[in-house]
């Protein structure tokens, strides 16, 4: 998985977001894909905006433009419309889904409750959203 | 059980350094101890005679800053005495797993398994059969403590403090490296970068306004340690130089078991739980070449490099550029030159032991770890406050470099020409 298919695939889906927040966008959707399916390509950080990975920045920062595969677009599109419905916007979805993924499987020392957790760290996310796109993570 | 008194140790950089109670004895132990033999720098002493400083000093180094800071934040309440504890064995243990020769055998792991040095200090801190009861026995957890060298605790500001911009690391390396080097560029106000720092509500590290001139000039300093000194053409010749000597030892039928257990992470990994992890050091690695010189084992091409790295005889750089770069289109535009030379250079049957391209990107600025400065308008990131020279500075220093094999110079040089001039 290229920096430049996660940027073309945001650019494509969610063309609304820019610069410096569609890099961050990317990340979260480059944790979800790399974890969902078993993939260990990136070393992610557990950070302020949630997951993040220092090198994939690096890469994300100097990529140019590419065609990204159709199999990554299908997965790509799947997780940002189940997660943006949850919670009715994308690029919210998304966050709080690598987020409370990241909770839940490698942040230590692991919370108890990972929407608790969650809500505590950013208190402008709601808890039905929260609880919604959790729900759906774990229906994964 | 856990020794009950303190010692101190005197350091060049930071003066004496206490080793409290529990802290000793994981000092002691061989994992740590071997630190004492791999050099922070590896190479650099090639060119800097007096960079014999080993890690075993920084990593004591970063431990007593991270002391310090941690000290400034829990008067103010953000650190509290436990997570202390925590950030200090972090601080001490987060180099305990480093490879030989530091970044050049680093590559060949991470390129090969995509293991990092930071992978094995966290099964060192979690497995080792010294350090981990220790950790347990002073009061730790050894996750937590590998949480935090790995960027995943769960309090990010505990993360940025092991590793952002501004971190204990950096305060530490970078003035050691410039003691070391005597090269004075590499000095920095930490005294006040210290006794500043903040935490803001979201957690990232900050400093007011009014210390901003001690946060430009650790950018700035650092800034010139690479081009000086971690970017030196020399210096990144000879770790190409021995990440190509160490590629074909590792491919070598004939003695690529004499880097046995240390090969693979399962290996590496199995030398830790069995506790002979220690003798994995430079003296192995620096050791096996001297061996193979003198006993005439290996390929003709493997004991020529061995005997030029010995004899500070390395590859010559026929090219080398630095630029500055705003734009990642710039990043973008040195990189195909990059691979436009490598191609040519196979395309010319130049094999590839006897020439390298070397092209890295150094980001000046993390995009969102950097330092955030405390205005009247509220936090900035430092990159964004005007009022900061760091607003000019460009956004990240691209090296393109060609190293030949010194017979080859001239044959790799025409070929260079033959791309810069199209």
């Amino acid at each position: 998985m290229r920096a430049c298919e996660l940027l073309t695939i945001v650019d494509e889906i969610i063309p609304s977001v820019r610069g410096f927040q569609k890099r961050l966008v990317a990340q979260k959707l480059a944790y979800l894909i790399e974890r969902l399916t078993g993939q260990r390509e990136h070393r992610f950080m557990w950070h302020r905006h949630g997951p993040y990975s220092r090198g994939l920045a690096r890469e994300m920062r100097r990529a140019a433009p590419c065609e990204a595969s159709e199999e990554l677009v299908r997965i790509a599109k799947d997780l940002i419309k189940r997660f943006g419905e949850a919670a009715g916007d994308p690029v919210k979805g998304l966050e709080i889904a690598a987020s409370l993924k990241m909770l839940m499987e490698e942040v230590y020392p692991r919370p108890e409750d990972p929407v608790e957790e969650l809500l505590q760290r950013k208190p402008h996310l709601s808890r039905d959203e929260v609880v919604k796109v959790y729900s759906v993570l774990a229906s994964i | 059980m856990v020794t009950s008194k303190s010692k101190y140790v005197f350091d060049e950089l930071h003066g004496f350094i206490e080793l409290g109670p529990g802290i000793i004895d994981i000092v002691d132990s061989p994992s740590f101890q071997r630190l004492r033999r791999i050099k922070q720098l590896a190479q650099a002493w090639l060119v800097y005679p007096g960079a014999v400083h080993t890690r075993f000093s920084h990593s004591l180094g970063v431990m007593r800053v991270m002391d310090q800071l941690v000290t400034r934040l829990a008067r103010r309440g953000y650190v509290n005495e436990h997570e202390a504890l925590v950030l200090k064995l972090a601080a001490l243990l987060h180099d305990v797993g480093h490879t030989p020769y530091s970044h050049a055998l680093e590559i060949f792991f991470h390129s090969r398994y995509g293991l990092k040095h930071e992978d094995i200090s966290r099964y060192v801190i979690e497995n080792d059969p010294v350090i981990t009861d220790k950790i347990r026995e002073i009061g730790a957890d050894p996750r937590e403590v590998s949480a935090v060298v790995m960027g995943i605790h769960r309090n990010t500001t505990m993360n940025m403090l092991m590793s952002s911009d501004l971190d204990a690391d950096r305060l530490d390396y970078l003035m050691r490296d410039a003691l070391h080097t005597g090269v004075v560029y590499g000095r920095i106000d930490v005294d006040r970068i210290i006794n500043t720092l903040t935490v803001t509500e979201d957690g990232r590290l900050a400093i007011p306004i009014k210390a901003v001139h001690a946060v430009e000039s650790f950018y700035i300093a650092r800034l010139q340690m690479y081009r000086t000194v971690y970017y030196h053409k020399t210096i990144t010749g000879y770790q190409l130089l021995m990440e190509t000597i160490y590629e074909l030892i590792s491919r070598d039928a004939e003695i690529s078991h004499l880097l046995d257990p240390y090969t693979t992470p399962e290996g590496i990994m199995r030398s830790v739980r069995e506790g002979t992890f220690f003798a994995w050091d430079d003296y192995y690695i620096g050791g096996l070449l001297n061996y193979i010189v003198a006993h005439r084992l290996g390929s003709k091409g493997l004991r020529e490099l061995a005997s030029m790295y010995l004899s500070r005889k390395g590859y010559r750089a026929v090219m080398s550029e630095t630029y500055f770069a705003d734009t990642p289109e710039k990043e973008r535009e040195v990189e195909e030159m990059a691979k436009a030379m490598k191609e040519e250079l196979v395309m010319k049957g130049v094999p590839e032991e006897e020439v390298r391209v070397y092209y890295d990107v150094v980001p000046i600025l993390e995009e969102d770890e950097q330092v955030v400065v405390i205005t009247r308008d509220g936090p900035l990131p430092i990159s964004e406050l005007r009022q900061s020279i760091i607003w000019k500075l460009p956004k990240s220093m691209v090296v393109l470099r060609v190293y030949a094999h010194p017979r080859k110079v001239t044959e790799v040089s025409e070929a260079i020409s033959n791309i810069t001039q199209r």
